[in-house]
C-alpha cells in the first residue's frame, strides 16, 4: 500500500454515520471504525514524506506528514481507539461514541499535520469533543467541572493561536517543525506554553485531576490517553532541547506524586499520576538528546497503554460500585479477582518493575539525564519513581482490592466483575504491557532515533529490585499515615475556582449595587430634567418654531390672498393692470434717461 | 477483624518471605558491579539503592503527610463553601 490514508477521515466519517447504524449490526461497526482506522495507520506508517497537501489561500495545508515520530504516537493513539471502544461497546450513548471518535480524530490530525493551521483546527476539535466525555457522566459535578475543562483549554487554545500568528507575522511561515529554541522569542514561549497546558505543566495542570476525575468510565479511558500525550508530541516536535522543560518536567514529577499518594479519589490519583509521569516525558523532550526524546517517546506509548489499563481497572470498579473513594471501597479483590489482577499488571507497569512496561522506558530518559550532565534532574526524576512505586505500584492495589474492607453493604453486594467487553479490552491492555516489558525490541525500533538501549542488564535489573522492595518495605512500616480519609486536597485550582466565585460575588453585589443606584439615580433627577428640556423643547417648537413657520404661512397665504383677487378673469382689469405696468416701466426708463 | 491463628500465621509466613526476599536482594547488589556509578556514595556505599529506596519513600510519606497537614487537607466540597460573611448573607 503506498497511499496515504487520513485515519481522522474514518473516524469522523464513521462518527457522522453511528446515529444511523442500530440493532445488531452496532456492535461490528462500533470496533469496524476504529479498527479501520488502525489498519490506516499501519499502512501510513510504511509511507515517509508529506500527504494530503491542501492549497489553502497563500498556504499549503500539509495534513498527512509522516516520519517516524509521527508514526509511532499515531500507532499507540489509534490502538487505544480501538482498546477504549472495546471496553465501552456496551455504551447505549451514541453521542459518547461520537465525541470519543472526534476527540481520537483530533489527536490523530495533530499527529499527522505539518503546519500550525490545521494544527489548530485538530488541536481545538479535541477539546470541544473532549468535553462531552465529562458531561456524559451526568454526575452532581459534571456540568461545572465540563465548564471549567472548556474554559482552561478555550485559554490554551488562544496562547496557541496568539504564538501561531506572531510566530507567522515574524518567520512567515506555519510550518509545523522545531521552533529555534536557541534564541526564544515570544511567539516560541506562546507556543511552549499553549502546548503545555495541555501537557499539564505546572501550574496549567488543575483541569486534568479535575476533569479526569469526574469523566465517565468509558471517557476516562480516552482523556488518560490523549490530550497530554499529544501535547508530548506537539512538544517533542516543536520544542526539543527547550531548557526550561527540564525544571518542569522536573516540577510535574515531584508535584504529581504528592497529591497523588494523599489522594482519596483512585480515578484523581491516576489523574495524578498522569501529571507525574508526563513530567518524565517533558523532561526528556527538554533534555533533548536522541537517548531522551527517544525515552520520552517509549515513555509515552508504555504510559498510554498502562495507564489506560489503570482506568479500565478502576473504571470497572466505579461501573459496578458507582464508588471511586477509597474511604468507601477496600478488600475488592474476592469480589473482581479478575479486574484486581489485571489492575495489578498495570501498577507493575507503572512502578517500572522488571518484565513489565515502563521498566524498558523511564530509566532511557533517566539515563539521558545523567548522559547530558543534568545530574540534579535525572537524581530528583529517581526520587519521584519511588513516589510512583509508592502510589501506584502499592497504595491503589493495596487500600482498593487488598486491605481493610471498608465497603457498606450496597457496594459490596453490587461489586463484581464487568462485563466481558470490559474485561478483553483489560486483557489486550494487560497483555500489550507484559510484552513490550519482556520484548522492547519492537517499541525501540518504532522510534524517532535508532537506539542500541539495553534495559534488561543485571545491574539496572537489581538496582530496580531494590527500589521496588525497600519502597515495599517503607510503605507496610508506614501505611498508617497513609489510610483514606475522606477529605480533599486543595489545588492552584483553589485560586481561579474561588476568584470565579469572587468575581460571581462582586457581580452579584457591588456591581447590581451600583446599577441599582444609577437607575435609581436616573429616575429621580436625570428623567425628570429630560421631561423639562423636553417640555421647553415642546414650547419652543409650538411657540417659536412654529410661530415663524405658521407667520410665514400666514403672510404668504394672505398675500396669495390679495393677488388672487387680482386675477378676476375680466379683460378690463387685465388691461388696465398691463397697461398701468407698462406706463409704470416707460415713466421709469425715462426718469432713468433724464438723470 | 479478629486475629486467627491461622491468619497470624500466614502473616508470620509473609513477613518471613518478604525480608528474606528483602535480604537476598541487597546481598544480590554487593555482587553486581555498577559499571557507570553517578556519585561517589553510589560508588562506595553498599546497598546504596536499598538505603536511596528506603529512605526516599519516608521522605516521601512524611513530607506529603506534612504537606497535607499544612494545608493542603480540606473538607469535602471546601470548593462550595462560603466566601465570607457577605456571601452568608446571601439565600
Amino acid at each position: 500500500m503506498n497511499t496515504f490514508i487520513h485515519p481522522s477521515l474514518l473516524l469522523l466519517g464513521g462518527a457522522l454515520l453511528l446515529p444511523l447504524v442500530r440493532g445488531p449490526l452496532r456492535k461490528f461497526y462500533l470496533l469496524l471504525i476504529p479498527l479501520l482506522a488502525f489498519a490506516a495507520v499501519l499502512g501510513n506508517s510504511l509511507l515517509s514524506g508529506h500527504f494530503a497537501i491542501l492549497p489553502f489561500m497563500e498556504w499549503q495545508l500539509v495534513f498527512g506528514r509522516v516520519d517516524k515520530l509521527a508514526t509511532a504516537f499515531a500507532l499507540i493513539m489509534a490502538l487505544v481507539t480501538v482498546l477504549a471502544t472495546l471496553y465501552g461497546l456496551h455504551v447505549e450513548k451514541t453521542v459518547e461514541h461520537m465525541a470519543a471518535w472526534c476527540y481520537a480524530a483530533g489527536s490523530l490530525g495533530v499527529i499527522y499535520c505539518g503546519d500550525y493551521l490545521s494544527l489548530f483546527l485538530f488541536w481545538e476539535m479535541m477539546a470541544f469533543s473532549s468535553v462531552f466525555l465529562v458531561w456524559f457522566r451526568r454526575g452532581p459535578q459534571s456540568l461545572q467541572t465540563g465548564y471549567r475543562y472548556l474554559l482552561i483549554h478555550t485559554l490554551g487554545g488562544v496562547i496557541l493561536l496568539a504564538g501561531i500568528l506572531l510566530r507567522y507575522q515574524s518567520v512567515g511561515d506555519i510550518n509545523f517543525a522545531l521552533m529555534d529554541i536557541s534564541q526564544p522569542q515570544l511567539y516560541t514561549w506562546l507556543i511552549m506554553l499553549g502546548f503545555g497546558l495541555n501537557a499539564a505543566v505546572v501550574p496549567l495542570h488543575s483541569w486534568l485531576p479535575d476533569a479526569y476525575g469526574e469523566a465517565s468510565f468509558n471517557g476516562a479511558v480516552f482523556l488518560c490517553a490523549i490530550t497530554t500525550k499529544t501535547a508530548v508530541y506537539a512538544l517533542a516536535r516543536a520544542c526539543a532541547g527547550f531548557e526550561v522543560l527540564i525544571v518542569l518536567g522536573v516540577i510535574m514529577a515531584l508535584y504529581g506524586l504528592f497529591y497523588a499518594l494523599l489522594e482519596n479519589d483512585i480515578r484523581r490519583l491516576l489523574a495524578w499520576s498522569i501529571v507525574s509521569q508526563v513530567g518524565y516525558m517533558v523532561a526528556g523532550i527538554g533534555i533533548g538528546t536522541e537517548l531522551a526524546i527517544n525515552g520520552a517517546v517509549a515513555h509515552a506509548v508504555v504510559h498510554i497503554l498502562y495507564k489506560s489499563l489503570l482506568f479500565m481497572g478502576t473504571g470497572a470498579v466505579l461501573y459496578t460500585t458507582g464508588q471511586t473513594k477509597f474511604t468507601e471501597l477496600g478488600g475488592l479483590w474476592r469480589k473482581m479477582p479478575a479486574t484486581c489482577g489485571l489492575t495489578l499488571v498495570g501498577c507493575l507497569s507503572i512502578a517500572a518493575a522488571p518484565c513489565f512496561a515502563a521498566y524498558v522506558s523511564k530509566s532511557m530518559i533517566i539515563n539521558a539525564g545523567f548522559a547530558a550532565q543534568q545530574n540534579w534532574a535525572a537524581w530528583l526524576l529517581m526520587f519521584a519513581a519511588i513516589g510512583t512505586i509508592l502510589y501506584n505500584g502499592l497504595k491503589l492495589p493495596y487500600f482498593l482490592f487488598f486491605g481493610e474492607n471498608r465497603c457498606s453493604s450496597t457496594t459490596w453486594e453490587k461489586a463484581g466483575e464487568p462485563p466481558l467487553n470490559m474485561l478483553i479490552a483489560m486483557t489486550i491492555g494487560a497483555t500489550l504491557c507484559f510484552l513490550i516489558g519482556v520484548a522492547p525490541g519492537y517499541l525501540y525500533s518504532a522510534l524517532p532515533f535508532a537506539t542500541a538501549y539495553t534495559p534488561y542488564t543485571a545491574f539496572h535489573l537489581v538496582e530496580t529490585l531494590q527500589l521496588l522492595g525497600f519502597s515495599a518495605l517503607a510503605f507496610f512500616l508506614l501505611k498508617g499515615l497513609l489510610a483514606p480519609k475522606d477529605v480533599v486536597y486543595v489545588d492552584i485550582d483553589w485560586f481561579y475556582r474561588q476568584g470565579g466565585r469572587a468575581f460571581m460575588w462582586l457581580v452579584r453585589n457591588p456591581l447590581q449595587w451600583f446599577d441599582w443606584a444609577w437607575g435609581e439615580l436616573y429616575r429621580s433627577f436625570a428623567l425628570p430634567l429630560l421631561m423639562l428640556m423636553a417640555r421647553f423643547s415642546g414650547w419652543f417648537d409650538w411657540h417659536i418654531i412654529d410661530g415663524i413657520v405658521d407667520g410665514l404661512a400666514r403672510t404668504v397665504r394672505g398675500l396669495g390672498g390679495q393677488l388672487r383677487l387680482l386675477q378676476s378673469g375680466q379683460m378690463q382689469y387685465i388691461f388696465f393692470q398691463v397697461f398701468a405696468l407698462a406706463a409704470l416701466a416707460l415713466i421709469t426708463l425715462t426718469l432713468f434717461l433724464l438723470f | 477483624m479478629k486475629q486467627t491463628g491461622q491468619n497470624i500465621l500466614q502473616r508470620g509466613v509473609f513477613l518471613a518471605l518478604f525480608y528474606a526476599t528483602l535480604a537476598g536482594i541487597a546481598i544480590l547488589s554487593l555482587v553486581v558491579e555498577n559499571h557507570h556509578p553517578h556519585s561517589w556514595l553510589e560508588a562506595h556505599l553498599p546497598f546504596f539503592w536499598s538505603f536511596f529506596a528506603f529512605f526516599a519513600a519516608i521522605i516521601i510519606i512524611c513530607l506529603s503527610k506534612w504537606l497535607a497537614k499544612a494545608g493542603l487537607e480540606a473538607k469535602p466540597g471546601c470548593y462550595d463553601l462560603p466566601l465570607g460573611p457577605a456571601e452568608e448573607k446571601k439565600p
